[in-house]
């Protein structure tokens, strides 16, 4: 749905909301650090580059409030992020098949 | 029939011109940038990293888990204080949202205290670029070192402008230039705040958990 600029300029987020992010991060936070510690090396970079892109999603949606944000500009977004990742697809692709 | 006049908008002298939806996007652009900026550095470690694990490994065991997790927690929390001083101005409390702001400030400064703590400590041990222990030791260490220098230094820069702009934004708060109908200052400021939290929270796995 897409929000006037009114809407968005008078729209308060509670502080109730913004703590429970914050405790919802310090959980992913202690969960990271749980993962690299216990779990076998290999899966655990992965695992932990994970957790670290929840954590930047929710930075994104609840601190940032990107939710309030319109179409246009989640869009913007979520090319930027998709454009980074094609680049570190292909470059890999690159990196694991050239012969050395 | 005399042509109905043109209207023409009218110009006040002395009102400053004001575009909350300019300001939004202006802001979300600049950080747009700033994603591709840090994501290629990224890159750059994830390829030396898979060039180089065992050296890498290594490096990371110079790492500080605790102080690292810290200064996670700290700036988390800064971000939850940058998050309720924009709330705070929302609600028309300017008071309660210089509090908030200096609260940012401060755990901003602890973050970067302990995190030139942690380069000293390795200065000391002769682990900076370019030093004769560094050179003695394998390619993939060098490029560790480095890529950490560069990475967290370039953060630990955006985290001084940071609060930078926040003690001006505290300025603004007191003297009432950001009040609850014209926020987008302070907003703008929290954008930039959490951008900067976020690069960390990619930061702190790859120097700290990878050991």
């Amino acid at each position: 749905m897409e929000r006037t600029e009114g809407e968005q300029r008078a729209r308060i987020v509670s502080y109730r909301t913004y703590i429970m992010t914050w405790l919802f991060l310090l959980f992913l936070l202690a969960l990271n650090i749980s993962v690299s510690q216990v779990l076998v090396k290999g899966i655990t970079v992965l695992l932990n580059i994970i957790i670290a892109s929840c954590m930047a999603v929710t930075n994104l949606v609840f601190f940032m409030n990107l939710r309030y944000e319109g179409k246009f500009l989640r869009l913007m977004v979520s090319m930027a992020i998709l454009v980074l990742t094609l680049i570190i697809l292909f470059t890999f692709s690159d990196v694991l098949f050239r012969a050395r | 029939m005399k042509p109905q006049a043109e209207e023409k908008p009218v110009i006040k002298a002395g009102v400053e011109e004001k575009d909350y939806s300019g300001a939004k996007y202006g802001m979300w652009f600049f950080l747009l940038t700033e994603i591709l900026f840090f994501g290629g550095m990224f890159l750059l470690y994830s390829v030396y990293r898979y060039r180089f694990p065992g050296e890498f490994h290594a490096g990371a065991s110079e790492e500080n888990l605790v102080w690292g997790s810290i200064n996670t927690v700290l700036l988390l929390t800064s971000s939850l204080f940058m998050a309720a001083a924009i709330t705070a101005v929302k609600k028309g409390n300017n008071k309660l949202s210089v509090i908030l702001q200096a609260l940012t400030v401060v755990l901003g400064v602890v973050f970067l205290f302990i995190k030139g703590s942690e380069w000293g400590e390795k200065i000391v041990k002769g682990l900076y670029p370019s030093s004769p222990a560094l050179l003695k030791l394998g390619k993939g260490e060098i490029l560790y070192f480095g890529l950490y220098y560069v990475m967290t230094g370039l953060h630990g820069l955006h985290v001084f402008v940071g609060i930078v702009v926040i003690l001006f934004m505290m300025y603004y708060t007191v003297t009432g230039k950001i009040n609850k109908d014209y926020p987008v200052r302070l907003e703008n400021t929290g954008l930039y705040w959490h951008f900067v939290d976020m690069v960390w929270i990619y930061l702190f796995p790859l120097f700290y958990l990878v050991t």
